[in-house]
């Protein structure tokens, strides 16, 4: 089609399906060097030729370029080694190296990949530079710091979520951003939500950590086009694929506790546009641990089969994949002796049982225009099943999830790439059936049926003026068949002032229908008598965040600032009032106020070349009415501080990782009118948290050993009145700290690369 | 019992006092800051290898070694296993096919022509 002229050199930018590896390909390949710091450009593409308001970047500095209304650009002080990054809404993001001599002459490909989002992946996680929201990626290799075990434990070196303590009966870790409980946080697999309903509690411990290539995690309000639920934060998790991920990945991994993991990830390349990924992941945990002397055991057994298959089509235009997801999981815990198989009801012993089983098929297709590039849209799709049964002591649970998900959006520009839009329309089914047996008289004992049916439509305006700015305004409504008309808007913006200093703000609505009997554990493991007050209605918030991040280089290292402050306020709320009487659980629409101010610094700078050092505080001022007064919530604490030191020598022979974090006092429920005995302290005590990993390189993967809890704190008496789980004071939902005490663990990773 | 393990502890402490880090410099045929990454990362895994080093202006490889655990032979053969040539060691023909192209001969001979560098399709298999 083209020939190329003689006074200027044409580059070629071919199709590439590894970004990433293209990316690193070129990083390393040949430095040419002339004199002058000077480059100037033209980006073309073969069916729009001048491209106006194509990004140019510089890797690693706080400066680029946008190409002008004849699509020519100029950068200055650019060096020999130097990588400029040019991409374009539509087209394939690349990276070249600059040339002095003559003006470059970039030619522009289609993009082959529909819907994804243009994201330059660093080396570790930090701040994403170019997103409008306050966005922390995790990569693999931030993620293998801490090895153990699911997605719940894959937070440990990121200091925007922290982890909570459920109860001392089902060992399960949650997580919290800004302090609200990660309820309020949308967690979704690659776009579509997924930790969700009656899986929102357990939901994290399904996802395996090894099938995990990166984390987005977003604090504030989220974009209206993955939904209405983001109230605090959104975190997106991105499995590994068929097209990039290696042909073969075994893991075993093995703890003091005894609990065994088998993770296996194998590549098929079925031909050249279809290629599959097979994610495979079983543990168990026999043995009972039990280490404070009350009798019961201080995380349940467990064992899980996990299983995720998928494959991926790319044509020319047409990308496609479709997948499924399978997987069962049993817990036993409670007493001493109770087994995956005893009878809850007739027992003897105080057990604790959660059986599920869950099947998942889910999609995605799209399409881009070779002769619109700037055009595409993608569907989305995802259709469940999910069952669980189990209680604990004698109160018993069943649920039953099924849900069906769809949403299609479309993308394009308005006349050119300064305003670009997003819009479509998505369609959201739950159905959910539980049952609940309180066991003791006047007690809960009924069942819940609803079914939820929510359509709705989306916008969202990206104003991208230069490479300084960015505005994102959308807004959706969805029609939900309960609860009426919810109207979602929500805006972001992003400037970076300085090259030095970027400003960032969002402000948005929420929305979600919260499922009291699965989302919070201290409805099971109480003798407290549960009182539901009024109907159920569903939790609306308002959140508002600034954050401010600094780059300098101090002694030629890039030392980086993050200072944020969210605030939420939430509308109504299901609030779980424990303070009303410690022999009552009383669950009640918000009859109030309630609100969350959080407030987080974080610095990260490399000590040495090979030391680096992540430290924060974060200040929590979570408040919400509980028996009538405005107080702050239960089991959080006010201050916390967070270290973490990485080390490694070259090419990550030898690593080693470091975590310390100190959690501040935490308000515990009003127990005044309880037995002397079985009162609690108005605040926990404070305490450190040490995690620690080493590991050791090959060239076909590595092993690793590691400690949690490595000080091995405790909370001592986690239950209240073990003697008598079936008497009227038996409380194991007063938990602020870890029960398990320290456990030493050990590991291999084994890759076959391609 | 307790001759036995006298006799790796004494067996183990010659060897240690026997052991010694030793450097040397290879030829190689490595070209660019890409042959660099290869070059340096496969080698650090090597048995018996502290540190390496490419200088890609003289395309000499310096590599601290223990003189007990390998040899500059058992070096050089790995480098051409990787796909360069080594001093008088020629590269094994299929890992150089398996190069990236600006690795190969010729990518780097004329300086013009690196801007006109065509960047492989990404392989997915």
């Amino acid at each position: 089609m083209f020939s190329a002229p003689s006074g200027s050199e044409i580059i070629v930018l071919q199709a590439n399906l590894m970004k990433y590896k293209i990316l690193l390909i070129v990083l390393f390949c040949p430095i040419v060097l002339w004199a002058q710091n000077s480059v100037r450009g033209k980006v073309t593409s073969d069916s729009e030729g001048e491209l106006i308001g194509v990004s140019i970047k510089v890797m690693d500095k706080p400066f680029g370029a946008i190409t002008d209304n004849s699509g020519h650009f100029i950068l200055d002080n650019i060096l020999p080694e130097d990588r400029l990054i040019v991409s374009y809404l539509g087209y394939q993001t690349d990276t070249l190296e600059p040339v002095f001599s003559e003006e470059m002459v970039i030619l522009m490909q289609e993009s082959d990949e529909a819907m994804d989002e243009v994201v330059v992946r660093g080396q570790s996680d930090g701040v994403v530079e170019e997103a409008p929201f306050l966005n922390i990626l995790i990569t693999e290799a931030e993620l293998q710091k801490a090895a153990c075990c699911n997605l719940s434990e894959s937070f440990e070196t990121n200091a925007s979520v922290d982890v909570s303590y459920a109860d001392a009966i089902t060992g399960t870790k949650m997580i919290q951003m800004m302090g609200l409980d990660g309820r309020y946080t949308l967690i979704s697999r690659e776009g579509i939500p997924n930790i969700r309903g009656l899986n929102s509690r357990q939901g994290l411990a399904y996802v395996p950590g090894t099938w995990i290539q990166s984390i987005d995690v977003g604090k504030g309000a989220g974009s209206v086009i993955n939904g209405y639920e983001s109230m605090a934060g959104q975190i997106n998790v991105e499995l590994f694929k068929p097209e990039t991920m290696d042909k073969w990945y075994l893991n075993a991994y093995l703890n003091s506790f005894g609990r065994l993991e088998l993770n296996t990830n194998r590549q098929i390349q079925i031909s050249d546009k279809w290629s599959s990924g097979i994610l495979f992941h079983a543990d168990q945990l026999t043995s009972e641990i039990e280490g404070n002397g009350d009798g019961f055991m201080d995380i349940p057994k467990s064992r899980q089969i996990n299983l995720l298959n998928r494959y991926k089509y790319e044509g020319d235009r047409l990308m496609a994949q479709i997948g499924f997801n399978i997987f069962t999981a049993q817990q036993a815990g409670g007493q001493l002796g109770f087994d995956f198989g005893d009878d809850l009801s007739t027992s003897p012993m105080y057990g604790y049982q959660l059986n599920t089983k869950k099947a998942e098929l889910f999609g995605k297709i799209g399409m881009i225009y070779p002769a619109k590039p700037t055009q595409s849209w993608g569907f989305q799709y995802s259709l469940s099943y999910q069952d669980f049964d189990g209680g604990a002591g004698r109160r018993l649970y069943s649920g039953e999830q099924t849900s069906a998900y769809g949403n299609f959006i479309y993308q394009n520009i308005i006349g050119n790439s300064f305003h670009q839009y997003k819009t479509g329309a998505s369609f959201l089914y739950d159905e959910f059936n539980e049952g609940f047996d309180a066991g003791n008289e006047g007690g809960l004992d009924s069942t819940f049926v609803r079914t939820e049916k929510v359509p709705g439509l989306f916008f969202e305006y990206n104003y991208i003026p230069s490479d300084d700015f960015t505005l994102v305004v959308g807004a959706r409504t969805d029609f939900h068949n309960l609860f009426g008309t919810y109207f979602t808007p929500r805006a972001h913006a992003r400037w970076a002032f300085t090259p030095n200093l970027t400003l960032r703000g969002s402000v948005g609505k929420g929305y979600r229908t919260p499922n009291a009997l699965m989302e919070n554990s201290m409805i099971w493991v109480s003798s407290r008598e549960i009182q539901f007050l009024s109907d159920l209605k569903p939790e609306v918030s308002w959140n508002t965040g600034v954050s401010l991040s600094a780059n300098f280089m101090l002694d030629s290292r890039p030392l980086t600032l993050v200072a944020d402050y969210f605030y939420t306020d939430f509308e109504n709320q299901l609030v779980y009032d424990q303070d009303i009487s410690s022999d009552l659980l009383v669950i009640n629409n918000l009859q109030g106020e309630s609100f969350g101010q959080s407030f987080q610094l974080e610095v990260s700078y490399p000590l040495t070349e090979q030391l680096d050092v992540k430290a924060a505080y974060k200040n929590y001022q979570n408040k919400m009415t509980t028996d009538g007064i405005l107080r702050q919530v239960p089991f959080q604490s006010q201050d916390r501080f967070f270290l973490n030191m990485a080390y490694a020598t070259n090419y990550e022979k030898w690593k080693a990782d470091m975590t310390l974090n100190w959690n501040g006092p935490m308000r515990l429920p009003d127990t005044s009118d309880s037995p002397v005995e079985f009162q609690l302290p108005p605040e926990s005590p404070d305490f450190f948290m040490l995690n620690a990993q080493v590991s050791r390189g090959f060239r076909w993967g590595n092993i690793y050993l590691g400690g949690e809890n490595i000080l091995n704190f405790k909370q001592e008496n986690p239950i209240v009145d073990p003697e008598n789980p079936f008497g009227p004071n038996f409380d194991a939902s007063m938990t602020w700290g870890p029960i398990a005490g320290r456990v030493i663990y050990a590991g291999i990773r084994y890759k076959i690369k391609n | 019992m307790k001759k036995v393990i006298l006799t790796i502890l004494i067996a183990s402490f010659g060897f240690l006092a026997h052991a010694q880090i030793k450097t040397i410099g290879i030829k190689t045929s490595a070209v660019c800051e890409m042959c660099k990454n290869t070059l340096e990362k496969d080698l650090t895994f090597e048995k018996g290898v502290k540190s390496v080093n490419l200088d890609l202006e003289t395309m000499v490889l310096n590599i601290a070694y223990l003189d007990s655990k390998t040899s500059p032979e058992i070096l050089r053969q790995r480098i051409a296993k990787v796909g360069y040539n080594a001093d008088s060691v020629m590269r094994d023909p299929k890992a150089y096919a398996k190069l990236d192209e600006c690795c190969k001969d010729g990518a780097h001979s004329d300086e013009v022509d690196h801007s006109k560098h065509k960047k492989k399709k990404g392989d997915g298999n």
